[in-house]
């Protein structure tokens, strides 16, 4: 296995987000930089309104950054055309919702194949996709042609990290997945989302939750639009990481000669 | 997204929204099946009455010159202005028959023999009257199916070889024929004899009160009868003011004019339905896509282009205008045929049956494409232009 802290597939340098709004710029952003790696688990967290959301979109390619440079999977995404984002998130991204946004009246099995309509993926094929995703995700078949309204939360959820994973893309972005579910419910979606770690995928998370970010490899903490602390979790504790302007690896290396002593 | 897709997602849609689709498409429906009904009413009402007289007809010409023209000046017309496949002549008169119970008067025309192959009748009975009959002045008639009926109770009634008492001295005329006609043709009540039979026995006048002549195919109606005309006056010796000539073109292609005139007056009051049709169904697509905002986010997000939005959003609003266009045509076919039915009813005596044409199904899906398109354009570029983010974040 190729040493994949050299393998970064989010590269983000002074990325900025202002929104114009009638009221005034708001700087949503203000000068973020990070690296991610394929096959992380990243947690980021933060006050509200501290810039999480924003920073999912513009890393889900759903946004664009108002300056700032977003490399993903090797390429700088300000070259690409809109119709080019749609693609790379039709491919390469999958989404995970708080609000689930699952479409109500189709099917469990409608709802995960819904990603591949916008694929070149044949029609053929679609249902065996959406059955391996659902079955990666833990659901049982009894509900596949049960209506997306007519099962739980927890259920939901996990349709909808279905339906991100249905395309096979590279990278899952979870706003909050577990913010509408019951702390046992949130427990069974956070496995999920590490046994997809575990099979090479890079996800990211925000949450609001300790206990969330205590799954992810890495928590990056977020304030007034700026990466304000790091915390990289081993299997003793989370630890702090406090100079995250230095590259992971170096970090890591000192923390652990640093927990070891 | 493929088309097997953008259908999926349609059916979806429409069938979701059932009641609120009807409801819009209902102005489409009004607006195409009362083009339909009106178009097809006006096309049967045109085939009623230019289909009575078949193709050949748009060929004639009626010609009075002024005085009563005898065979001969046929004869000297024909070589005169040699583009007529025929020429016919024709006297009118009238005459009582008399029945035990009944009195009736009927219109006589004594006729040139060529002239039921130039209108082109044909009999239904018997045989038509010859040159021998011409000569010998022969009291021989040819009848319509009307005295048929009136005379022997049945339109149908063979009364061939039967004799009817006729005209101020009730004379005996032997029928040896019957000519097909049904009540709205003039030779439905008309007696035909020999026209020398009509002058000498009956009228005692001479010549002929009417010409009628049918230009050979491939000439132009209009040239042929100015010719007729200036060879007519050189002939009596007259000013061209004098002589009157008539073609049927004239009247087919006066009655055509009217007739599209009504067809385009009906289809503008059509379409302003239409257009409140259209506007029902952007106000419903607009509607739809702000209820479906997060939708929207949602499949972007999933990887959609705009191009598929606007697509999507178009392929929902043409779908309801051709189902507008499907239930307008099926009910404006029903309509125009209970109305032609309803007035078969009322005149039991016509012959009448809207006329649908293949082409108003044709111009009826171009209608409700184009309105799909026109109407659902707006809303669907609307959607596509929503900001992904801010949908998402729409309640
Ligand atoms: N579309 C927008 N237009 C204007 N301002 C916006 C927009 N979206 C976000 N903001 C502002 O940007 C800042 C960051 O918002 P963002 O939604 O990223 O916060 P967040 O960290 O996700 O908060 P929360 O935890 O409450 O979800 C906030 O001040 C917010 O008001
Ligand atoms: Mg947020």
């Amino acid at each position: 296995m190729s040493d994949s802290t050299t393998d970064p597939i989010i590269q983000v340098t002074n990325l900025h987000r202002i929104y114009e709004t009638r009221a005034g710029t708001v700087p949503a952003l203000r000068g973020v930089d990070c690296t991610i790696n394929r096959s992380e688990f990243v947690a980021i967290m933060g006050p509200s309104g501290s810039g999480k959301s924003t920073l999912m979109n513009v890393l889900g390619c759903l946004d664009r950054p108002t300056i700032g440079k977003y490399i993903f999977a090797g390429t700088d995404i300000s070259t690409l055309s809109d119709n080019q984002l749609a693609d790379l998130r039709a491919t390469s991204i999958g989404f995970v919702f708080q609000s689930f946004n699952l479409l109500p009246r189709a099917t469990v099995l409608r709802n995960v194949m819904l990603p591949l309509v916008y694929t070149s993926c044949p029609h053929k094929e679609r249902e065996q996709r959406a059955r391996t995703a659902l079955r990666a995700v833990g659901l049982e078949e009894r509900f596949y042609e049960h209506k997306s309204n007519e099962i739980s939360g927890g259920q939901m959820q996990r349709v909808a990290i279905a339906r991100a994973l249905v395309n096979n893309p590279e990278l899952i972005l979870a706003d909050e997945p577990t913010g509408n579910l019951d702390t046992a419910t949130g427990e069974m979606v956070l496995q999920t989302l590490k046994v997809l770690r575990d099979q090479k995928r890079t996800i990211i998370v925000i949450t609001h939750d300790e206990e969330v970010a205590s799954h992810a490899d890495r928590v990056l903490y977020i304030r007034d639009g700026l990466f304000a602390d790091e915390w990289i979790n081993t299997p003793s504790g989370a630890l702090r990481q406090t100079d995250s302007e230095r590259s992971i690896t170096q970090n890591r290396a000192a923390l652990i000669t640093e927990g070891g002593s | 997204m493929g088309i097997r897709d953008l259908l999926h997602e349609t059916f979806v849609s429409i069938s979701a929204n059932k009641g609120r689709s009807i409801l819009t498409i209902l102005g489409i429906v009004i607006g195409i099946s009362s083009v339909i009904a009106l178009t097809s009413l006006v096309a049967g009402f045109r085939n009623m009455l230019l289909g009575e007289m078949g193709f050949s007809q748009a060929r004639m010409v009626m010609i009075w010159a002024g005085t009563s023209m005898t065979d001969s000046d046929l004869d000297a017309l024909q070589q005169g202005v040699p583009e007529y496949e025929m020429i016919a002549g024709g006297s009118y008169y009238w005459a009582n028959v008399t029945t035990p119970t009944e009195q009736y008067s009927y219109s006589i025309l004594g006729i040139s023999q060529s002239y039921f192959d130039l209108m082109g009748l044909e009999l239904q009975h018997g045989s038509m009257f010859d040159e021998e009959d011409s000569r010998r002045l022969n009291r021989v008639i040819i009848i319509g199916r009307g005295i048929c009926f009136d005379l022997f109770g049945n339109e149908d009634f063979n009364p061939v070889g039967q004799a009817i008492r006729l005209g101020d001295n009730q004379d005996q005329y032997t029928i040896v024929g019957v000519v097909n006609g049904d009540a709205i043709s003039s030779q439905y009540t008309t007696i035909y004899m020999p026209a020398q039979t009509l002058q000498k026995r009956m009228t005692g006048w001479y010549g002929y009160d009417q010409v009628w002549g049918l230009v050979y195919e491939g000439y132009d109606v209009y040239e042929v009868s100015d010719s007729t005309k200036s060879f007519l006056a050189y002939y009596f010796n007259t000013e061209e003011d004098y002589i009157y000539i008539w073609t049927m073109k004239e009247m087919i292609d006066q009655l055509n004019v009217m007739l599209a005139g009504f067809t385009v007056v009906l289809t503008a009051i059509a379409s302003i339905s239409l257009f409140v049709g259209g506007i029902g169904i952007m106000n419903m697509m607009l509607t739809s896509v702000s209820e479906r905002t997060r939708e929207i986010g949602l499949r972007r997000s999933l990887g959609a282009r705009t191009s598929d939005i606007t697509l999507q959003f178009l392929t929902e609003s043409i779908t309801l205008c051709l189902a507008g266009g499907f239930f307008g045509l099926v009910f404006g076919f029903l309509g125009a045929s209970l109305i032609s039915r309803i007035i078969s009813m009322v005149m039991t005596d016509i012959k009448f049956s809207a006329a649908i044409g293949l082409s108003s199904v044709v111009i009826a899906v171009v209608v409700c494409v184009t309105i799909g398109v026109a109407f659902g354009y707006y809303p669907a570029r609307r959607a596509a232009k929503l900001d992904p983010v801010e949908s998402l974040r729409y309640q």
